[in-house]
């Protein structure tokens, strides 16, 4: 059985989310930047935006940014993933997505969890492509750990409670 | 046969019998396939036998969140396998490739999750090192951990440092798991 994989650039290499981890693909500038008023204390890789399709302020997350990647200049803006993380709905910036691929089984690879720096799993496998390149592959679910979800949370409650009233 | 002749015989008989028995001896000594390789300027050395496979170095995609001595993992003919630099490991950090640079693919099935490779300056050849001259490794050698669990002196005075395959396997995989 195939495995459908979206596949996205960052900083120059390719990497995945499976297919029905995405809900939806949105062009980056599509979006008004929120002043939380604690810039200072947030992470460089976050960021809230308000997005013209969606009705409430989404965290957004500069996925080169918080992987320690180059975070490169996209040409256009570059690409948001809407996804949750951690039961957060969030959007993760992209450079470029090239669409979907289908895997076959023997296209996966799971990779050992020991490469997991501090046992986190946001990386958990790669498809190996006919051309023999590596797509790296992560869960969106293990981009935060508990306590960055805890204070995003935070962030978009207050951010929310500001524009109500 | 005289008295004399007799025990000269029996003389020449038993200093045969301790001359071959001598010899047995060093013929029992057992010894281990070393393959050596250059990191730095130090040689290191491994046992043959869990040596997988070496080939020049492939293409590398970075993975991200692993520590800083994982280089990523790398296609080696459909297998993906996760690539360290063990200068970085041992305490250097020299990241620098060259024509030389070879991959060394290591397998241990107790504690890790299939193949490892590992990336070295170059490799030099497979030597026998009797076991009954690897010496204790010298305590300011020990950069990072008990990775190494001897030395060999060469016959030229160069030292082989013996590496701990296991021991080695382990700190890596405990220490990027947490």
């Amino acid at each position: 059985m195939d495995t459908n994989i979206m596949n996205f650039s960052l900083g120059g290499q390719r990497f995945g989310l499976l297919v029905h981890q995405v809900e939806n693909i949105i062009k980056a500038h599509s979006g008004l930047l929120l002043d939380t008023g604690f810039r200072a204390t947030m992470p460089l890789w976050l960021a809230f935006k308000q997005i013209a399709v969606l009705d409430q302020p989404l965290p957004v997350v500069s996925l080169a940014r918080k992987l320690g990647l180059e975070a490169s200049v996209p040409r256009d803006g570059g690409r948001l993933l809407l996804t949750h993380s951690g039961g957060l709905r969030c959007a993760l910036l992209v450079d470029e997505v090239y669409g979907l691929v289908h895997a076959s089984n023997q296209q996966l690879r799971i990779l050992p969890a020991w490469l997991n720096a501090g046992g986190s799993r946001t990386v958990w496998g790669c498809y190996l492509a006919p051309d023999d390149s590596l797509t790296i592959l992560l869960d969106p679910d293990n981009i935060f750990t508990a306590s960055e979800s805890a204070a995003i949370n935070h962030l978009l409650t207050r951010q929310l409670e500001g524009a109500t009233r | 046969m005289s008295e004399q002749k007799q025990g000269e015989v029996a003389t020449l008989i038993s200093r045969l019998e301790e001359e071959k028995a001598a010899a047995g001896a060093e013929i029992a000594v057992a010894s281990e396939a070393i393959l050596r390789f250059q990191l730095g300027r130090e040689t290191y050395g491994i046992p043959i036998d869990q040596v997988k496979g070496i080939s020049r170095l492939r293409p590398i995609t970075f993975v991200p969140g692993t520590p800083a001595y994982v280089l990523g993992v790398c296609n080696q003919a459909g297998s993906v396998i996760p690539v360290i630099s063990l200068a970085d490991l041992l305490g250097g950090s020299n990241h620098e490739t060259s024509r030389d640079s070879r991959l060394i693919t290591i397998h241990s099935d107790e504690v890790s999750e299939g193949d490892i490779g590992m990336l070295v300056d170059r490799v030099q050849d497979v030597i026998a090192v009797p076991l009954n001259i690897v010496e204790a490794p010298l305590l300011t050698l020990e950069r990072s951990g008990n990775f190494l669990r001897g030395q060999h002196r060469q016959p030229d005075g160069k030292i082989v440092l013996l590496l701990d395959l296991p021991a080695l396997l382990r700190l890596i995989t405990n220490r990027a798991g947490g």
